[in-house]
């Protein structure tokens, strides 16, 4: 072997060498080797001046929606009359990764800044104006508002909640939108599957929808690699399962017919979007074929309406395209709201484009 | 305790180390700036792995953890061979350098896979069996590397290079996603260049520790087992295997204190950093103290301070003491035990099988604490988290009972025949 200082300095030249190649590779991806960094920043042009959003929700139905437009506007809340899609009004600085808007409520997720892996619930009243905040751990996921407006549901993922090695969990919690206070987590439910009592530590509860009288609630419950759906008495915190295999339910407006993604591939994980009726416990599919990861809402009781993503790098293979749900997540994506008939006839059609989160709001 | 011939054929074989002076030896710092550096690229990735895979990816978890068991039965014959190589070969530091060579490359593999989960197992296995091929061998060395009467404080000072790592690694990890959102090949690039580095610090600046082995000496691998058959070192991992059998694992500890305080899940990640902190700090003077008090006291108290952090966890205290001493308690736990267990079977293993004998202790509690965690999770299920608790606390209870009256025998017998 060579001296020391022969090896000190042969080392220290390769050190600096490997540290020029991190250090240069984070410069790169930072300054957008791929794609504009982060919400809320990147992009290019000056952003959007904010509008007069009562005007809109005040005049009749309308979309609340996330702009996905990869430019200065990417995760700002806008409207829209639903008369007139392509009309968006800004709302001034409100930027969400996911939005829920119903019954003269709204909740916004948005990651919180800070160390810990958080995010920021925020309730808005019906002209899209913060009224609450909580701060809630985990990465922002799915956000439902009860047909009343008086509840909100959250859920997040939240990592270390698990004793699997690589533990990785959902939480979900109800809201109380007129206090802005938690009023319970799904885990505090006692759930029964045929007729008896079913419980365990890896239970997950993800993507809830509510009932048209605000009393029920289902969801979908995640144990040991196999997904449920549940429906819940909110009052009684008890909930029964009904079926198998349905994730991220939405509950049409007269209660009758629930949308899910299906899951129809492991390997990369694939879900379509699916059609359950619940008076005949049949499900069939849309017309829909492409991959989606998304919690639908429902246009009417026959037209369901879901985001996918329009940019090109999320769809190149390597399963990317089944999971624009990092865009839940604040990933910069661009995407577009479709919508396509309940009873698995018709085509596809675009009903937003640079949208997400959409939801077909009426004046409260 | 007894100056076995293994312990006399050590002595004065670090001559950087003279006297009393007290030094930890260059070899043993060079070991822990390897480990230090290797764990800072390695904790980056635990750090961002489970965010990558379901928001980069969309991979079910629940996929990737059933694997993850899997491994654990295949790293612990990696090791055993690994070791028995190392030993027969005398080529410690070539094994550890493969060890930590396939670690390094695993981290290129992650962006290379994609969503592939056949692909993403295959990665999470070569960083797996790099680990199971490097780190007895290591330990090897570091007990080879130094003085008998320094052999706890060596262990205690590389245990606490080795934690600052993992303590750098999620930091590094938030730095890089901070300045690049969203780009997680440039952690995964990043973590690669950090552990090529350790790679050459390995390679240039730690030395081997090469043996002639002389004739006679048995090294193969029925050698090797049959170290099982010296008391001392059977006692010792007999013991170790049985306390780790009723520990519970990290993961269910911070589960535990979640459950317990209810609260404050924004701060749930950083739980790991507590005891992560505490054990860096107390790592040296505890191997310190182990060297002076004797290791298998220190030993046996770091699994009271286990049994401590399950009393404390049940008591009724305020949710601030509930945190605090549980953290601290669960940071002494590993002070006590992790480096002070390689310090003391160290006495009872003859240099030419060093590796496979730390190799067997290794793989005896790495595969009990795989039962310790699969029974918490059964019990879990089915009496939910005070009735593990309490099946726990009475294990360690019997465990430690077990264990100081075998102690009490050994010195009555070693009185006997002095």
């Amino acid at each position: 072997m060579t001296s020391l200082h022969g090896r000190l300095v042969a080392v220290g030249a390769a050190l600096v060498l490997l540290l020029a190649v991190a250090v240069g590779y984070v410069v790169h991806a930072a300054a957008g080797g791929a794609q504009p960094a982060g919400h809320g920043s990147g992009g290019a042009g000056p952003a959007t001046a904010a509008g007069d959003v009562g005007a809109v929700t005040s005049t009749g139905p309308f979309y609340a929606f996330k702009s996905s437009r990869l430019d200065r506007d990417f995760g700002r809340v806008a409207v829209a009359p639903a008369s007139d899609p392509t009309r968006r009004v800004f709302t001034r600085d409100l930027r969400c990764t996911r939005l829920a808007m119903t019954g003269g409520r709204g909740l916004c997720l948005q990651p919180a800044p800070g160390v810990t892996v958080a995010i920021q619930a925020l309730v808005l009243d019906g002209n899209l104006a913060v009224t609450h905040r909580l701060t809630l751990p985990g990465y922002p996921s799915r956000a439902k508002v009860a047909p009343d407006g008086r509840l909100a549901a959250v859920t997040t993922f939240v990592s270390g909640d698990s004793y699997a090695s690589l533990g990785f969990s959902t939480r979900t919690s109800i809201i109380d939108a007129s206090t802005g206070a938690v009023l319970f987590d799904l885990e505090k439910l006692s759930v029964t599957k045929d007729g008896r009592p079913f419980h365990a530590s890896n239970f997950n509860f993800w993507g809830v929808t509510f009932t048209p009288d605000s009393r029920h609630l289902y969801a979908t419950l995640g144990s040991g690699g196999r997904t449920y759906l549940i429906r819940a008495d909110i009052a009684a915190r008890t909930a029964t399962v009904v079926t198998s295999g349905v994730e991220c339910p939405s509950l049409s407006p007269d209660g009758k017919l629930v949308a899910f993604k299906k899951k129809v591939s492991d390997d990369p994980v694939t879900w379509r979007l699916w059609i359950l009726d619940l008076a005949t416990g049949r499900e069939h599919a849309t017309t829909e074929t492409r991959p989606i990861d998304d919690q639908a809402s429902w246009l009417n009781d026959r037209t369901v309406m879901y985001g996918l993503a329009t940019d090109d790098s999320l769809s190149d293979g390597g399963g990317k395209a089944a999971n624009p749900s990092a865009v839940d997540a604040g990933a910069s994506v661009d995407t577009a709201m479709w919508a396509v008939a309940a009873d698995g006839t018709g085509t596809p059609r675009l009903v937003l484009d640079h949208a997400w989160s959409a939801q077909l709001a009426t004046t409260s | 305790m007894y100056l076995s011939s293994a312990r006399a054929r050590d002595a004065g074989l670090d001559r950087s180390v003279k006297g009393r002076g007290m030094r930890v030896p260059g070899n043993v710092v060079a070991l822990g700036s390897v480990s230090l550096i290797t764990d800072i690229s390695s904790e980056m990735i635990t750090a961002v792995l489970p965010v990558y895979l379901v928001f980069g990816l969309g991979v079910s978890l629940v996929s990737v953890g059933i694997v993850d068991g899997l491994y654990a039965g295949v790293t612990v014959l990696v090791s055993l061979l690994a070791a028995h190589v190392a030993d027969r070969t005398q080529r410690r530091k070539a094994v550890a350098a493969v060890g930590y060579g396939l670690s390094a490359v695993s981290k290129l593999g992650l962006p290379a896979v994609g969503a592939s989960l056949g692909g993403i197992a295959a990665v999470i296995g070569v960083d797996r069996t790099g680990k199971g091929l490097r780190t007895a061998p290591r330990d090897a060395l570091i007990s080879l590397s130094s003085p008998p009467d320094l052999l706890g404080r060596s262990f205690g000072v590389h245990r606490a290079m080795d934690t600052a790592g993992a303590l750098a690694g999620p930091i590094v990890a938030f730095f890089v996603l901070r300045a690049a959102p969203g780009a997680y090949d440039a952690v995964f690039v990043v973590s690669f260049c950090i552990a090529a580095m350790g790679l050459l610090v390995l390679l240039a600046f730690v030395r081997d520790r090469r043996d002639r082995i002389a004739a006679g000496v048995d090294v193969s691998l029925r050698a090797g087992l049959a170290l099982l058959r010296q008391r001392e070192f059977r006692t010792t991992t007999v013991q170790a295997t049985l306390l780790a059998t009723v520990t519970l694992s990290d993961a269910f500890v911070y589960l535990l204190l979640q459950h317990r305080l209810d609260v404050p899940l924004v701060w749930f990640p950083l739980l790991p950093l507590g005891t992560a902190s505490v054990y860096m700090v107390l790592a040296a003077p505890v191997g310190r103290l182990a060297d002076r008090w004797g290791r298998r006291r220190v030993f046996v108290a770091g699994n009271a301070a286990m049994l401590a952090v399950y009393v404390v966890l049940l008591a009724p205290l305020p949710a601030a003491a509930v945190l605090v001493l549980a953290l601290a308690l669960h940071g002494v736990y590993y002070a006590a035990t992790n480096g002070v267990l390689m310090a003391l079977v160290t006495p009872s293993l003859p240099a030419s099988l060093r590796t496979s004998g730390m190799a067997i202790v290794q793989s005896g509690t790495a595969a009990a604490s795989f039962v310790s965690s699969v029974a918490a999770g059964v019990l879990w299920s089915w009496r939910g988290a005070t009735f593990t608790l309490a099946v726990f606390v009475v294990g360690l209870t019997i465990a430690l009972a077990l264990v100081g009256t075998a102690a009490v025998g050994a010195r009555r017998r070693a009185t006997a025949s002095a």
